[in-house]
Parts: C-alpha cells; structure tokens; sequence
C-alpha cells in the first residue's frame, strides 16, 4: 500500500509539474504578447523576484501533483461513491487550494477564493451525480436480468 | 486388486440396501480429527462436486444448490444455507475456482450463489447490496460488478 502511494505519488507530481508548465505556456500565448509568464506578476510581487516564484510554484505544483496521485487511490476500496468522491475531493481541496492562493492564481480576495471553492466543489458535485446515475443504470440492468431469469424458470 | 497403505485404522462395511438409490456414505467416529475430515474429504470429492460443511463438531455433506452465500470473517470461512451457518475449510479463492459457474465473487469476502439472489440495491450513498432468498444481504464491491455482468451474460 504504501509503495502505490509512493509511485502514485511520484507520477502525480512529474503530471503535476508538466502540467503547470504547459498551463502556463497557454496562459501566456492568450496574453498574445509573445512574452513567457512562468509566474503571474502578482506572484513575483509577492515573492520579490521572478527566481523565486518560479521555484516556489515548481515545487507547489509537484507537491499538488503528489497529493493528487496518491488520492486517487481512494477509488480502489470499496466505500460508497458519497463518501469516496466526498474524501477525494477534500483530499484535493486541501492540496490545491494552499498551492492556488500561494502562487497567485486565484484573486486574493474572499471574491477570488469563493470562485475557485465554488468551481471546484461544482466538478465534484457533478462528478459524484454522474457516478450515482452510472451505477444506478448498471444496477437496474441486473435486476431486470434477474427478474426475467426467475420468471423463465416457472 | 491392488493393496493401497493407509495409516488410518478404521474398519470399512458396505451394507446392501435398495432404498438408497444414491449410496450414503457415514463415518463413525468417536471424535472429528483432521484424519477423519481428510478421509470425509477424500470420499466427498468421489462424488460430484460436494462441499463439507461444519456445524459444531459435526460435519455435514452439502451440495453448492444448497448455498445460499460465502463469507470469510476473522479468519473463517462462513456458509449460509437455508436457514443454516456452517463453517467451511477451504478459502474464498478455491471455492469460487472449485465452483465457477455456479457460485460468484461479488466482493473481498463474499460468495453468492446466484439462483439464490432476489434483487440488487443502490444506496443513497452509492454502496450495493444484494438480497438473498434466505433473507440475507450481501455487500456487492463495484470493483466485482463487471464479473456479475459477466457471468449473467450482459
């Protein structure tokens, strides 16, 4: 167990890294200045120099990364979807808001903050109504099955 | 004909009588060791797929027909039958390889016979159960839903 959490882990944060870099060559390109924004200017503000905040967001989006890979673990036992999609997404709350307020994506105002929670929780409540749908189809399908078999036997 | 050793003094009686269509075998015994269960077991296996079931200190020849489900707790192996719990020595795997076809794994630590099983259930909270003609309920892990589609051919 402990070992999938490890290499779980260690993939999330090489995605987690990889990924932050490719958001924030897209996040450049739509500022159409032809200029690379490794960090955004709040976040050198914060951190003084340029330098800085490059590390420090390289090592918050490993770190997230690391987090989220090994959540998804969470998936492999045998809780109800509530509970699992309910732990996954305050696993990943707690991962990904710290890292979001630190490196400046998120406003830093109660308005930037409760957009962010509210989007998040948003996927998540979608998520765990999509699971429940999916399930519940599969369920019923096997009770017709079995309704018909008894029916055919008599 | 061929003289086999065995270590096990017992003395063997085979009485003629026609109301038993299909032979019975008994052992006597003053008590139920592992001799005794592996001779049972030996003779069991003679004839058309049995299980040994122990209630007690007694041992009961069971057919898979009379299973209702198979449950493994602490370091047991449960069986329900009717309106029946025996313990079984063997483990969930051999049992379910033993009676493929017959018996299915729906979860961890449970063994369903299938003729036996009324109707699947979803939980508000995304967990599902089963229910048994003996009144039962058996937990069904999602992670075993497919072999259940399976083997009901959907």
């Amino acid at each position: 167990m402990k070992k999938k959490i490890i290499q779980k882990g260690l993939l999330g944060a090489l995605t987690g890294v990889t990924i932050c870099y490719l958001i924030t060559i897209c996040v450049s390109l739509s500022l159409g200045e032809g200029v690379f924004y490794a960090v955004t200017s709040e976040m050198v503000g914060a951190f003084g120099n340029e330098l800085t905040a490059v590390i420090v967001q390289l090592f918050l989006s490993a770190a997230m990364g690391f987090v989220l890979g090994a959540a998804s673990l969470i998936y492999d036992n045998d809780w109800g979807i509530v509970k699992q999609v309910a732990v996954h997404s305050l696993l990943l709350m707690a991962a990904i808001l710290p890292t979001a307020y630190i490196c400046h994506w998120m406003q830093h105002s109660i308005k930037g903050f409760l957009i962010y929670l509210g989007i998040f929780l948003a996927i998540y409540v979608v998520i765990g109504a999509v699971q429940l749908l999916v399930w519940k189809k599969r369920v019923k399908d096997i009770n017709s099955r079995l309704g018909s078999k008894d029916n055919n036997i008599h | 004909m061929p003289v086999v050793k065995g270590s096990l003094p017992m003395d063997v009686e085979i009485k003629l009588d026609n109301q038993y269509k299909t032979p019975k075998v008994v052992i006597y015994a003053a008590r139920i060791d592992d001799d005794i269960n592996a001779l049972a077991n030996r003779i069991a296996a003679a004839g058309r797929d049995n299980l040994i079931a122990y209630v007690e200190q007694q041992a009961l020849i069971i057919k898979p027909e009379q299973v209702f489900r198979i449950y493994a707790q602490g370091k047991k192996v449960y069986v329900r039958m009717e309106g029946q719990t025996a313990t079984l020595r063997a483990t969930l795997q051999e049992l379910e390889q033993q009676f493929e076809g017959v018996l299915v794994r729906v979860s961890n630590s449970e063994i369903v016979n299938f003729e036996h099983v009324k109707s699947l259930d979803l939980s508000m909270g995304g967990s599902i159960s089963m229910r048994l003609a003996n009144g039962d309920t058996a937990f069904v892990s999602r992670r075993y839903m497919k072999r259940i589609k399976d083997y009901l051919g959907l």
